[in-house]
């Protein structure tokens, strides 16, 4: 039996998209662990975006006006809110924004949070349960908040699926005032003197959804292998994603990390080279369908979670792979 | 000016794997570029950095290193009660022993630790001491006594941000090799004395302690990620890349083989 929670989920939507899919999956989630779901959306009006939430599981929606997006302002508002309707759980994006809303409350309110969670669970003493990769080994922890009114985490993209309600759920949105004398202070600190929006890096994010990643882990150890890897790639039409290890050695550039601190993805063949399989990357890709292992060591953890194991001289692989294709 | 630098001592086999070190535990790589970003402003303008770290009896040479990059003092709060601390109590802890170091102008920290991964404690420290935070720190473009101005990036865009002082800034990368420390600096930094502060010299309010005081507790670790039976694919290299070709195409016959 699934145990449901009648105390209040909030669920911080992103305050430039209320409806973004980070957002959904969140909701979706939320409404599997609680009845009542508020959503918060702390930005500018956008009644479509707010109706939307309703139809993936919030009951309702606390919204405030703000037209600026300066993360202070929202965070103080967002104090004022929890103040006032001492709700039992937060969930909050893992996003930049979201990562400092998180800190600055559970900061704010001694409250309990677990950063970039893989799961939440109730369990039999109806606590919440929330799971996360453990520091550098290949085991989950299950942590609880104690000692703390408000249970709060983060949640990365993709760790949650989004599913549309088939019912449709009374539209409830209530308009939350703050008291506009506390947050004027601190604004005058921070000057913004320029500002610059760049197109290369503008949300290209399809390799995510690729159903073919190679993985390049600290064993590929050298750029000529990288270039190997990449050329094998192109001709499969695989996409190319690190370990951390990986970023850390130079070998792949940052925003194409997987696992704990980079992003999530479910690939349908995943191809690990030279990874070595610590927890913190295995999280990012336990829904790959198909893990294709190799590694010079045998006692590699990858192993332990590959459908297929390779032990030998990677770059004697790779060269045999790429006369294949 | 007067910067205080965070720094976590983390074991060195996270940062470096196959390479010969002497050191067990080395500077978290993320508080190694803020620190070394602490030095840029020194060799320029007349200041003091002061490095805080919280951690165990073993981390005492990560201190060593931090004066013998550059750092002038370095306080290390030490007490078995911090053991198990979660972001919560460690911010707790770094704001009282910054309080006790006093005035600052700014702090400095590194955006998370390889370790903990939580990327939590400078934006929550900040808030404890109810001073602006400025994360996603690229660069420290100018600085007076007065403010700095910061270039802040995130994926889609960057901005120029002028902070008035005292404030705390997260850098947003790291950096996994310190410029190479000369021998004398190395000897006349472990001359230098460290200050050591537990639980007790930190002026804590009633009922605080370590881990009694976490918000909160690992209840159980789970080998969760699911542990397949693998097939070992065997044979020499060309076979066993094709078998692999196969795989990515397809195309493998698995009641065929082997």
């Amino acid at each position: 039996m699934r145990i449901i929670m009648d105390n209040d989920i909030w669920v911080i939507c992103d305050n430039l998209k209320y409806d973004s899919d980070h957002s959904l999956q969140l909701i979706t989630k939320a409404a599997q662990l609680s009845l009542k779901i508020t959503a918060i959306c702390i930005g500018k009006l956008n009644s479509e975006a707010m109706e939307r939430l309703f139809s993936y599981g919030a009951t309702k929606v606390l919204y405030s006006e703000c037209e600026n997006d300066n993360i202070r302002v929202i965070a103080s508002i967002l104090k004022q809110m929890i103040i006032s309707y001492n709700p039992g759980m937060i969930m909050f994006l893992s996003s930049s924004a979201g990562k400092y809303l998180a800190s600055v409350s559970s900061t704010y309110f001694e409250s309990g949070l677990t950063a970039d969670c893989i799961d939440i669970a109730i369990d039999i003493d109806n606590e919440y349960v929330f799971s996360r990769a453990a520091l550098n080994s290949s085991v989950i922890a299950k942590i609880k908040c104690q000692n703390s009114h408000i249970r709060m985490c983060t949640v990365k993209r993709n760790v949650f699926s989004i599913i549309l309600l088939n019912m449709q759920r009374k539209v409830d949105i209530e308009r939350f005032e703050y008291a506009k004398s506390s947050i004027s202070d601190k604004k005058q600190v921070i000057e913004k003197l320029n500002f610059l929006t760049y197109n290369k890096y503008v949300n290209n994010d399809n390799w995510m959804a690729a159903k073919i990643v190679f993985a390049i882990g600290r064993g590929v150890s050298n750029k000529s292998n990288v270039d190997l890897i990449k050329r094998i790639a192109l001709k499969c039409g695989a996409e190319i994603v690190g370990t951390r290890a990986a970023v850390e050695e130079n070998l792949i550039k940052k925003s194409r990390q997987v696992g704990q601190s980079g992003v999530n993805i479910c690939p349908n063949i995943y191809v690990g080279l030279g990874v070595s399989g610590a927890s913190q990357h295995m999280v990012g890709i336990k829904n790959a369908k198909m893990i294709i292992a190799i590694n010079s060591d045998e006692n590699a953890p990858i192993f332990q979670y590959a459908d297929y194991m390779v032990v030998d001289d990677l770059k004697t692989i790779l060269t045999e792979l790429n006369t294949l294709f | 000016m007067k910067i205080i630098v965070c720094v976590k001592a983390v074991r060195q086999e996270l940062v470096f794997i196959n390479k010969v070190q002497q050191s067990t535990y080395v500077i978290n790589p993320y508080d190694l570029l803020a620190l070394q970003n602490a030095i840029n402003i020194k060799n320029t303008e007349a200041c003091t950095i002061d490095c805080i770290s919280m951690g165990p009896d073993s981390i005492r040479e990560v201190l060593v290193k931090c004066l013998a990059l550059g750092s002038d003092n370095a306080y290390w709060l030490n007490d078995k009660a911090f053991a198990g601390a979660d972001t919560i109590v460690t911010t707790y802890v770094l704001s009282k022993g910054i309080s006790k170091i006093g005035e600052y102008d700014l702090i400095i920290c590194g955006e998370q630790t390889v370790d903990g991964e939580t990327g939590q404690v400078g934006i929550g420290l900040a808030e404890r001491l109810n001073i602006p935070c400025i994360t996603n720190v690229e660069e420290i473009i100018d600085f007076t006594d007065k403010y700095i101005i910061v270039c802040v990036k995130y994926e889609d865009h960057e901005e120029v941000l002028k902070i008035q002082l005292p404030a705390l800034v997260v850098f947003k990368n790291f950096k996994l090799i310190s410029n190479t420390v000369s021998l004398l600096h190395l000897k006349k930094a472990q001359r230098k004395e460290i200050v050591r502060w537990s639980s007790n010299d930190l002026c804590f309010e009633k009922n605080w302690c370590g881990l009694a005081q976490a918000k909160t507790r690992v209840v159980n670790v789970t080998p969760e990620l699911i542990v397949k039976e693998g097939r070992l694919i065997s044979g020499n290299a060309k076979k066993k890349a094709v078998v692999i070709s196969q795989l990515i195409q397809g195309r493998f016959d698995a009641d065929n083989y082997g």
